[in-house]
């Protein structure tokens, strides 16, 4: 596998993410490294998404023009994200069917043409009117300017897609249909984000190796008086490198910090650290 | 409720990678071991699976105890993997009565 550049799994899937430039041969890739965006992806005129299935055979694959400084991947979905634009493709539907075998179908062939149109989106950032229009619509917007704002993380679950900012706001969009339904403000910028098993609350995990949660359910009126959803909690765990919630229950979490793995239920440590 | 004491411990000291935390066990890969050899990784050694409290204590409750303290303890900690524990463990000690809640909770049965 040439330009690889990462490799992603959820389900019974894994997808492969790769440059489609053709291998430099004459130049010593160490005297001279590939130009790469700002977190480190190498650029590209196109990258492939390789979709493979558990036996690691290819089954599908798609082409984007988004650079894939960030990637996440659920059972349904596969989410890409550069610093400004967003594209998200269901590759698998609820009734276990991948997407493209669907729209391939004989029998099917108009209803799962016309279907396979909603299975992709491509929209940048800031665009407002998320939730209309298709790759086509909104193909143009890449080529503005520089966001003022870049994602800095991304991360989904069955039920959303969080889209965190360098100014720590993070955008929650609603799967599997793509539409924003709220926005909260981090106290830090993140690094990495994982949502628990059943999209109540998300562990970050901020350029400072510091880890927090975040309760997207909690309700509180602010200052002013407005209802405001969702709680950046005031819990903190230093030198993290890694989180992993439970698959299976909403509150457990393990945690790596340096070589010590601690496992949590809310809040509290399971194992009591030595004094 | 019962009043056993268990031995409080230490976090577990590892540098493998969290892949999955599931049924209340958690599997890590040693990635700095599986590099060292990257063509031959040996399941045996490069994974490493934890168990969590919860499900720990049970076994231990269950091996300690009888059936029912620890059915209790089970309930109030209450959890598919604890379940199909003692699921087990009732069954093999032909306690069918036991084994059949058990297998309700943790809702593995057939359905008709």
């Amino acid at each position: 596998m040439k330009r690889l550049i990462s490799v992603h799994a959820a389900g019974e899937n894994c997808v492969l993410v790769t440059g489609t430039d053709p291998e430099d041969t004459g130049a010593d890739p160490l005297a001279t490294p590939a130009a790469s965006g700002p977190y480190g992806t190498p650029l590209s005129s196109q990258y492939i998404l390789i979709l493979c299935n558990a036996i690691g055979s290819p089954v599908d694959s798609k082409y984007v023009d988004v650079r894939p400084d960030h990637v996440t991947m659920t059972p349904f979905h596969v989410a890409v994200a550069s610093t400004d634009t967003l594209y998200v493709w269901q590759y698998r539907t609820a009734v276990s069917k991948l997407t493209s075998v669907d729209a391939s179908g004989a029998a099917s062939a108009a209803s799962g043409l016309r279907r396979k149109e909603g299975r992709e989106r491509l929209f940048h950032v800031d665009d407002s009117s998320v939730g209309g229009g298709g790759v086509a619509a909104a193909a143009g917007s890449g080529a503005a300017a520089p966001v003022a704002d870049p994602i800095c993380s991304i991360t989904a679950s069955s039920k959303y897609l969080l889209v965190a900012r360098e100014s720590g706001v993070v955008l929650q969009f609603s799967l599997p249909v793509v539409s924003l339904e709220n926005r909260f403000t981090l106290r830090c910028r993140p690094a990495v984000m994982q949502l628990n098993c059943d999209s109540t609350r998300f562990s970050v995990i901020d350029i400072h190796a510091t880890l927090s949660l975040f309760d997207m359910e909690a309700r509180a009126t602010n200052a002013m008086g407005v209802l405001t959803q969702g709680e950046h909690l005031p819990f903190e765990r230093r030198d993290v490198w890694q989180a992993v919630w439970a698959a299976d229950y909403p509150d457990l979490w393990a945690v790596m910090e340096k070589t010590r793995m601690y496992i949590f239920r809310g809040t509290e440590p399971e194992e009591p650290t030595l004094r | 409720m019962l009043a056993l004491s268990f031995p409080s411990r230490s976090p577990l000291r590892s540098s493998g990678y969290l892949c999955r935390f599931d049924d209340l066990t958690t599997t890590s890969v040693l990635l700095d071991d599986v590099m060292a050899q990257p063509d031959k990784p040996e399941r045996a050694t490069m994974v490493v699976q934890h168990e969590t409290r919860s499900l720990r204590d049970s076994r231990m409750l269950l091996a300690r105890t009888g059936l029912k303290d620890s059915a209790q303890f089970i309930e109030d900690n209450a959890h598919p993997r604890l379940w199909r524990l003692l699921a087990e463990t009732a069954l093999e000690k032909l306690d069918l009565n036991t084994a059949e809640k058990a297998f309700v909770a943790c809702q593995d049965y057939p359905v008709r």
